[in-house]
């Protein structure tokens, strides 16, 4: 290799470099710390403080990477196996009712939840040519803010945990079984 | 094995996958072992067929109340344009010999070997473990052969725009859809539909739904006893929507 093309290589890379610092996109951390709105770049953040309940059904970072996996697995557990949608914490129906805007009632209007940072990723969200954006009135049927008691189908605190979950109350004839409690305990 | 347990699979061992599982909170673990069977209503299961009988002796000319009662569950507009979306339809039928003239809805008919499952290309329309026909709307490409392949013209397309729709009903353009036998009431765990709500409510009593398997409920014991015809028996589909007095 001659020395010629080896500098020109190197000013080639040089270029790349500088091209990649100017263009870097605004690390996502950046909006993760609760800030929504605030215009950093030329690109609005997203807004991803909207939000009912303590957290989320799973750890932020988590869902962030994976909330789309959780979406597909779901999409077939519900359509094809028939798993009730209401009650299931995972579904996308309990998304958006917990993340609906205060603005709207929506997750994909301009600025809500999902539409903010799809449109940050670029990514288009076709969820909503059929799913409702909005909350199906029902409260969010997860993490309700109720202490953590021990398992006691006559606790208060229990029965509150398991009609929040569940949608309805327990049966208290029967013996509430771990699978019950899958869901009301953490 | 069926693509839903390739599925399954390939879900649980990617995103539950052994470095993953470490960082997981014990809850969503809990959730995968008891998936589907805690909530209201039992995932679907072959251990039922989910059937529907019409008495048309009860079914009265010129009544709507089920096609309304269907519109409000379902979230459709209730407009009879050849573009809607009709879920189900009251239909007059006159006998031309004795002018004998009765009306009964009409519906997907909801068959144990359903034509428009046999002719998706793409495996959107498919038959559930408990007998009820849906379409899987991730799926649909809108090609509408099943609205060709189904003899009760019982599929609409969905040619525009749908917002507002139910949470527990979504449905969108470019997507053929039918009666679900009231799916969502059904996987929380209710045994009416909604048509038979409605038929109920006017005081008419011509619509049962329940489990064509259960020799003990209502819907089999009435067969039993009255007997009940598919339309278009010959067409050897065995359908779950059966009628008596035609
Ligand atoms: S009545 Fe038509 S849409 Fe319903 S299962 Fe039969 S072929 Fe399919
Ligand atoms: S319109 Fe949809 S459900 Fe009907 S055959 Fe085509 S892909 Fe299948």
């Amino acid at each position: 290799m001659s020395t010629r093309f080896r500098r020109t290589w190197g000013r080639w890379l040089a270029l790349a470099a500088l091209a990649l610092a100017g263009f870097a996109p605004v690390p996502l951390q950046a909006a993760g710390s609760g800030v929504s709105g605030t215009q950093t770049s030329r690109v609005p953040l997203p807004n991803v403080s909207d939000a009912k309940g303590e957290h989320c059904v799973m750890p932020t970072e988590w869902m962030r990477k994976n909330h789309m996996e959780l979406l597909l697995h779901h999409r077939m557990t519900a359509v094809h196996e028939g798993d009730n949608q209401a009650a299931d914490k995972f579904s996308i129906i309990n998304c958006v009712n917990c993340h609906a805007s205060a603005k709207d009632n929506s997750v994909a209007g301009p600025g809500d939840f999902c539409q903010s940072c799809h449109a940050y990723a670029a990514v288009k969200i076709t969820c909503f040519q059929c799913h409702s954006s909005k909350p199906s009135g029902a409260p969010p049927a997860f993490h309700p803010v109720v202490p953590q008691g021990p398992v006691d189908k006559t606790s208060s605190a229990t029965v509150m945990r398991y009609q929040a979950f569940h949608g309805r109350m327990p049966n208290l004839d029967a013996k509430l079984s771990a699978k019950d409690l899958a869901g009301v305990m953490r | 094995m069926s693509g839903f347990d390739t599925y399954r699979r390939r879900f649980l061992g990617g995103v539950l996958g052994v470095g993953a599982t470490a960082a997981l909170p014990a809850g969503l673990l809990f959730w995968q072992t008891a998936e589907g069977d805690v909530e209201d209503g039992p995932p679907a299961s072959g251990k039922v067929r989910w059937g529907m009988l019409v008495d048309t002796t009860k079914c009265s000319t010129g009544c709507d109340a089920c096609v309304r009662g269907c519109d409000q569950e379902n979230g459709l507009s209730g407009n009879t344009s050849p573009t809607s979306p009709q879920w189900i339809r009251k239909v007059q039928v006159t006998n031309p010999r004795t002018d004998y003239s009765f009306s009964l809805p009409m519906m997907c008919q909801h068959c144990e070997e359903p034509p428009c499952v046999d002719v998706c290309p793409t495996g959107a329309s498919f038959r559930r473990a408990d007998g009820i026909v849906l379409v899987d709307r991730h799926l649909c490409i809108g090609c509408r052969y099943c609205m060709m392949a189904c003899p009760y013209k019982a599929r609409s397309f969905i040619h525009h725009p749908v917002t507002d729709q139910l949470p527990e009903v979504p449905r969108g353009i470019g997507c053929v859809e039918s009666c679900s036998f009231c799916v969502q009431r059904i996987d929380a765990g209710k045994r009416t539909t909604a048509c038979q709500d409605a038929c109920n409510a006017e005081g008419h009593q011509a619509i049962y739904f329940g489990d064509l398997k259960d020799p003990n409920s209502d819907i089999s014991k009435r067969l039993a006893s009255y007997g009940g015809q598919e339309v278009l028996a010959s067409l050897d589909l065995h359908t779950g929507v059966r009628y008596q007095g035609i």
